[in-house]
């Protein structure tokens, strides 16, 4: 059996604080707390690129396991916003690290699905390949592609990034997986000429009718009822997407928690953040993540702690 | 028309920040000097187009600044 084992993650220390830029867009604190829910953004240091921040998280889930991870079989990254056009960020991290010559290293292209699908491809390609031991990273950091005079993007969005490690020992087993993707809309959320601009109405009408949909729709496939899912981990877009999802379902709020109000929302990321706390916690068994955006694409899976 | 107008208003009731005490206002005053912020905006407006099965682009959005500005648009586009 292939499944989720560990999660490294990396959250910057220099953070940018949403109350000090009140007057800027004429927003107030009730605005921050309870409407975008994010208090604080993440910022990367300066030339710092995401195979660096993609190194931290590793860095991370090799404190937390001990692993040598020069024998890793493949390490696969999801990013947007590559170091450069060429080469892939993988094979970047691969070098750090010095692995293994016969480690398999690619790039996903996806933001905020990003994790779900990548989970997915990487777990197939070891079972495929009869591998062992992979590193899933996410790595997208939107603050050098953030103009400061944009309120719909600076005020979300933070630097992170996540390590994933997929083994033969896993805490975490995936369930099915659902997919889509909606090509006509995606100008919704767009970068031209290291730009980010984001039709927040677009994203959250989208967010708001499809993910639920969606929701049903793997619990179907994997044969569980709502009421038997333990924790909800929806990509943390913006406390207002997040609260309206839980509100459409009809969920307990317990159980769809908003998480990323000191750090923002870290795209890709964003899920095996939340999910890292969840590694070592008993008490439960089923976990859904839905991870929606850029694309427009979303991707969800029901997560069956071992 | 009045039951389009109800429906309007309950949706504004069941989307709007409860902060805002939106019960009260005028079928022709202005929302957002009524203090109703662009994300409930966008919530009122997803459940408009869904219960009235309209589509309103981005670029009449701030045209529809009223719940009469909204009855209006419904009558011509249903």
């Amino acid at each position: 059996m292939i499944g989720i084992e560990n999660i490294g993650t990396y959250l910057p220390e220099r953070k940018t604080s949403n109350y000090d830029l009140m007057d800027h867009f004429d927003i107030d604190e009730h605005f921050i707390e309870n409407k975008i829910g994010v208090r604080e953004t993440t910022r990367k240091e300066k030339g710092k690129k995401s195979s660096d921040l993609g190194c931290k998280a590793i860095e991370d889930l090799l404190f937390r396991t001990g692993l040598d991870i020069r024998n890793i079989d493949c390490l696969i990254a999801v990013t947007q916003n590559p170091d450069t056009n060429i080469p892939h960020i993988s094979a970047r991290i691969h070098g750090q690290f010095e692995c293994k010559e016969e480690c398999a290293c690619f790039d996903i292209s996806l933001g905020c699905s990003g994790f779900v699908y990548g989970l997915s491809v990487i777990e197939a390609f070891m079972k495929d390949n009869g591998l062992e031991t992979g590193i899933l990273v996410t790595s997208d950091p939107y603050s050098d592609i953030i103009h400061p005079d944009d309120k719909n993007t600076r005020l979300l969005f933070g630097d992170g990034a996540a390590a994933t490690l997929i083994s033969s020992k896993p805490v975490f087993e995936s369930g099915k997986f659902n997919f889509g993707t909606i090509g006509k809309r995606y100008k919704e959320l767009i970068c031209h000429d290291s730009n980010l601009s984001m039709n927040g109405r677009g994203i959250f009408n989208f967010a708001a009718r499809y993910v639920p949909k969606d929701v049903y729709a793997i619990l179907e496939k994997n044969n569980l009822e709502i009421g038997e899912v333990d924790v909800f981990l929806f990509h943390q877009g913006s406390k207002f997407i997040a609260d309206t999802i839980t509100r459409k379902l009809g969920i307990d709020p317990e159980k769809s928690q908003f998480h990323a109000a000191t750090y923002g929302n870290t795209v890709s990321s964003s899920i095996p953040i939340m999910l890292k706390d969840y590694i070592e916690k008993d008490g439960m068994k089923n976990i859904l993540i839905s991870g929606f955006g850029v694309g427009l694409s979303w991707s969800s899976t029901i997560l069956n702690k071992l | 028309m009045s039951n389009i107008k109800e429906d309007i208003r309950k949706i504004f009731r069941a989307e709007v920040d409860k902060r805002v005490n939106i019960q009260e206002i005028k079928d022709d005053e202005s929302i957002t000097e009524f203090g109703v912020d662009s994300l409930d905006k966008s919530s009122v407006f997803l459940e408009i187009e869904d219960h009235f099965g309209v589509e309103i682009p981005d670029t009449e959005i701030e045209n529809l600044d009223t719940i009469d500005d909204i009855l209006k648009f419904i009558n011509e586009n249903k």
